[in-house]
């Protein structure tokens, strides 16, 4: 099966030959070869302004989804407070340093007094006896009544709108507080776990805003050079 | 010295063309195209189709050139390239059989010291089914493995085999008839 003479002689007279091609030839291949020049810096363009209008999309949406989440928490708190300020005025307000879910735990008058005692004594100080907190309990609910009244009143005649922007101001002071008093003493686990929450909330904000900064200035140079490539 | 001079030139002229240099293209294109014509011509039998072939198998030689790592002969790399296109050509525009039989067989090529000019050998090869005339083209002519033949045309080694041994017979079969009618006349 080995080439023999006669192919031998085939491909010396083959390798030997050359076919002139057309002159229209070259010019076609010319042709061919700007074509794919222009091609490919225009296809790259393009994809990128693909990309950042898909990236854009995503954020946009991410965006939005997490804004809604956001208000319906505010809300579920709002209507929370509202309750209680109604039903036990007292307790609320001076109950600022203690978080406000332990709030939301309190019930009947009686048991009021005794959760907020004991809470506002864990926050101050553990050591003290059983007795002499029962006596200032009292005496700081006696104390929460009074403020209470007046505020009360003042409740009846406000709108809707500015209650919830007082509430809203309160919770993020409550939160700047809770977390000062929370010094030394003791960690109230669901409160470290909100403010965290709002510290995660504000990284993703400034992230995307940083990404939409960023795929701004991909699409503005893209642009811009695009009549120079 | 005149060798590596021209070494160094051609290195020069490629560098030259993956920048898409035109110029260095074209340079590199007319210097190689009219043999690359007569490879596309052995296995395409319309030389319009050949040229077409080769064109686009030059696109690909350029939009390749930057992986070329100038260890072989340029030429033979383009020829590689040429190669390889008109197969697939083949492949695409016309669905080729082979026959699947392995039973080939030791012909006796007549080793007859007759000589034939180009046009005949080319009118020979041109007379072989397609199968046969990419086989014999790859094996006689390229000087390919037949290990290799069947890899790059995805047919078993065999196949490749008896291809070759039915374009030797039907080679020599034309060869024979083309002699008689030359004695006829003469």
């Amino acid at each position: 099966m080995e080439p023999n003479k006669l192919e031998n002689s085939f491909r010396e007279q083959l390798n030997k030959r050359e076919i002139q091609p057309s002159e229209m030839a070259w010019d076609r291949l010319d042709a061919m070869l700007s074509v794919a020049e222009n091609k490919k810096p225009k296809k790259r363009t393009w994809m990128y302004i693909a990309a950042s209008f898909l990236g854009f999309i995503l954020i946009g949406s991410l965006f939005f989804s997490q804004s809604e989440t956001e208000i319906k928490t505010n809300n579920a708190v709002v209507v929370q407070e509202n309750t209680e300020s109604h039903s036990e005025n007292a307790s609320q307000e001076e109950s600022s340093p203690v978080s406000s879910s332990t709030i939301t735990a309190v019930k009947p008058n009686q048991n009021a007094i005794a959760s907020v005692t004991t809470s506002s004594k864990k926050g101050s100080n553990a050591s003290k006896e059983n007795s002499s907190i029962s006596q200032k309990g009292t005496e700081e609910v006696q104390l929460i009544e009074e403020k209470a009244i007046p505020d009360v009143k003042q409740n009846k005649y406000i709108e809707s709108e500015s209650l919830l922007a007082e509430a809203e101001t309160k919770l993020q002071s409550e939160s700047i507080k809770s977390s000062v008093a929370k010094s030394g003493v003791k960690v109230n686990s669901k409160n470290l776990l909100n403010s965290v929450e709002g510290e995660l909330d504000d990284t993703f904000r400034e992230r995307v805003v940083r990404s939409i900064g960023k795929n701004y200035e991909t699409v503005k140079s893209s642009l811009a050079t695009r009549n120079q490539e | 010295m005149k060798v590596i001079a021209l070494h160094q030139e051609e290195r020069e002229i490629i560098s030259q063309a993956v920048e898409n240099n035109r110029h260095a293209q074209q340079k590199i294109y007319s210097s190689h195209a009219p043999k690359m014509l007569s490879v596309c011509r052995q296995y395409i039998k319309d030389l319009h189709q050949a040229e077409d072939v080769m064109i686009t198998a030059f696109m690909k030689v350029f939009s390749n050139l930057k992986n070329f790592e100038h260890k072989g002969s340029f030429e033979g790399w383009i020829r590689r390239i040429m190669v390889n296109e008109c197969i697939s050509f083949i492949r695409v525009q016309k669905k080729v059989k082979y026959i699947e039989d392995e039973n080939y067989f030791e012909e006796t090529f007549n080793n007859t010291e007759s000589q034939f000019n180009v046009e005949d050998i080319q009118f020979l090869i041109d007379g072989l089914p397609d199968g046969y005339r990419m086989v014999f083209n790859l094996y006689a002519i390229e000087g390919f493995k037949h290990q290799e033949i069947a890899k790059m045309l995805g047919i078993n080694e065999g196949t490749s085999k008896s291809q070759l041994s039915h374009a030797r017979k039907m080679l020599q079969e034309q060869i024979n008839k083309l002699k008689n009618f030359q004695n006829g006349t003469e």
